[in-house]
Order: C-alpha cells, then structure tokens, then sequence
C-alpha cells in the first residue's frame, strides 16, 4: 500500500523548478501521480499528487522538500492525502465556455449557477488577454452533471445568465471518440 | 483600393448570422476586393469572412498557400454563399483568429469537405477540398453564421493564450 500526499506550491518562474522538484520526488522513492503545473504570468503553480512507500511519512518528507522548495524560493504546502472516496455512479461530462469583456462576478455567477443544481466543478480555466484594447474575459469549466433533467436546468440557468450579464456561453457535452 | 480593420470581439456583428448574398448586388465584387487587400496586409493571415470587415455579406477568402502548414491546396480561393454538402474525417486541431488576436483553441473541424458556392467571378463550382484548407473554410463559414472559434471548444482545456514571442531589439 502506497501513501498519497498532495503538494502545492508557487513562485517565481525560472528554468529548473520542475526538474529539482522531480529529481527530489524521484530520490524519496515517490512517484509523480495526477499533476497541474502552469504559468501565471511571472509565477509558476504546482498542484501535485505524489505517492510514496508505505514507510514514508509526512514529517521525513517535509523535511526533505522544505530545502529544495526553499532554494527555489517557492512558498508551499504538503498534505497527506485522506483515503479516496468511496466510488461515485458515472455522471454526465459537460464543457461550459464562457467569454466576455471583463467584468467582475463571471466565474461566481456561472459557479454559483452549477453549485446551486448541485452540479460539480471538475476543471476550471480562466483567461484575461487583450483584445485589441478590450480586456477580453474566457471561462472554460467542465463540470459533472447528474442526470439530464439537470442538464436541460443548467442549460436554462447558463442561457438566461448570458443574457444577464451579456457574455458569450455555450454548453456541450464532452465527446469522447471510441476507437 | 482600402484595407479595412478588421473587427475583434465583442463587436456585435461577429455574432450576426449574415443572409444570403445576391450575385447581382453591384458591392459584392469590392467587398471581394477588400478582403483581399485586408488579408494581403496581414502576415500569415490565411482566411477572412466578409462579417469581420463588418460586410453583411456571405463571402469567404482563403489562401493556405501562404502558410508553411499548408499541404495540397487550391491556392486563393474567393467563395461567395458557400454551403458545405458533406464533411468527414474529424480531427482537432489548433486555430487563431484575427477577431481573437490573443487567444488559440483546439477545435474539431472535418478534414474533408465538399462544397458548393460561387466563385470569385460568381460562376457556380463544387469542390473537394481537405486538411487545412477545409478548416479554413469551415472557420470563415462559421463567421458568416455568427459562430466564433471559442463557441466550438469542447474542454476546459483546449482554450490557451498565444504567448508571444518578445520582440526582437532593434
């Protein structure tokens, strides 16, 4: 039996974050599992699940990337990871593309919207660029829907929200292509 | 003859579906005309509908002969009331738009199409057409629909920001 742990870090982006942090993992006996890594603007993020032997705990393993977090001037938290969640029946994927000109309240009108019927977020993306001198707003959320009773009430919600506060927004399922 | 700006979100009429052009309309061929000298003036423009220099018309230009992406191709290609007959092979690839200049998707478009519309001297023809050129034109075709690249995403994850390159100190 593995144990889980779940790091998250941040700071400024330079070349060789990911490597001394991999190479760190890989000295501890860990493996890399799920992981989200991007830029924010001049920053660097870490999401990441890491497991380890059974005989690692979480002291000897802070104690182990305080150094390497320390040198590459990231500031970070790390968590065992409680057991996993009894198995869920399957849902409904969908992908909410939201843009707009940028104004405050898109992601909470949206997430508030899915929260309300009960619908989960998954993943959630957003971006601000500029659009020609128009700071242009884009949600990209994909979210996990019950049943499609649900679907038809959020597509009802995310259609008359659009309107509310005059955004772009569509809702599809995600296709999955079965070869 | 004018290059026109070319319209970036949120100007309303990306989102206006444009009616049926009439091939006697004595604008349509300076229309024509103007999309060509817009995308000339834009480097590695490959494609321009007429809604995006803010024409109700249902004209499309492409030419992905001036990209290195582009494989066989039938050099420019000036459509006027395009309709798609049949589509097949779908593939996602990633795409821009000058309507969108810092923004790219992955979007899913058919690699192969056949088409039928009037061509640049309003002469009616039908065409196979595939790979990056029949995704050029369903990307135009869909500008005279009021349907922007960002409305065909499929996952929270194929929307990205063009990270340009720093300029090059003179």
């Amino acid at each position: 039996m593995r144990k889980f742990f779940e790091l998250s870090a941040v700071g400024q982006d330079r070349p060789g974050i990911v490597t001394a942090l991999a190479k760190s993992f890989f000295e501890l006996g860990c493996n890399l599992e799920d992981s989200s890594m991007t830029q924010l603007k001049g920053d660097f993020a870490i999401l990441l699940l890491v497991s380890a032997p059974a005989d690692q705990d979480w002291e000897t393993l802070k104690k182990a990337v305080t150094p390497v977090m320390n040198e590459l001037g990231l500031s970070f938290t790390l968590r065992e990871s409680p057991p996993a969640a009894p198995q869920r029946p399957p849902k409904l994927p969908y992908t909410l593309v939201v843009y707009g000109v940028d104004h405050p309240g898109i992601v909470y009108r949206f997430a508030k919207a899915a929260s309300d019927l009960g619908i989960n977020i998954t993943d959630l993306r957003t971006h601000v660029t500029d659009n020609n001198g128009v700071q242009l707003y884009s949600l990209t959320l994909d979210v996990e829907i019950d049943n499609f009773k649900t679907v038809q009430a959020f597509e009802k919600e995310v259609d008359s929200l659009k309107k509310e506060i005059q955004v772009e927004a569509t809702l599809n399922p995600v296709e999955t292509d079965e070869l | 003859m004018p290059v026109l700006p070319v319209l970036t979100y949120p100007h309303p009429f990306l989102k206006t579906k444009v009616a049926e052009s009439d091939p006697k309309d004595p604008q349509l061929l300076s229309v024509l005309r103007d999309m060509m000298d817009t995308m000339d003036h834009h480097a590695g423009c490959v494609g321009l509908a007429a809604p995006q220099l803010g024409h109700a018309y249902r004209c499309l230009i492409v030419d992905v002969s001036r990209s290195a992406r582009a494989e066989e191709n039938h050099g420019l290609l000036k459509l006027v009331n395009p309709v798609i007959l049949e589509s097949s092979q779908w593939k996602v690839s990633r795409e821009g738009c000058l309507s969108f200049p810092d923004l790219l998707a992955n979007v899913k478009r058919a690699q192969k199409i056949r088409f039928r519309a009037l061509d640049g001297d309003l002469n009616p023809f039908e065409m196979v057409s595939s790979n990056f050129e029949a995704v050029a034109i369903q990307h135009e075709l869909d500008h005279l629909d009021g349907i922007l690249f960002l409305d065909r995403i499929r996952s929270s994850k194929d929307l990205f920001e063009r990270r340009k390159a720093p300029s090059q100190p003179l």
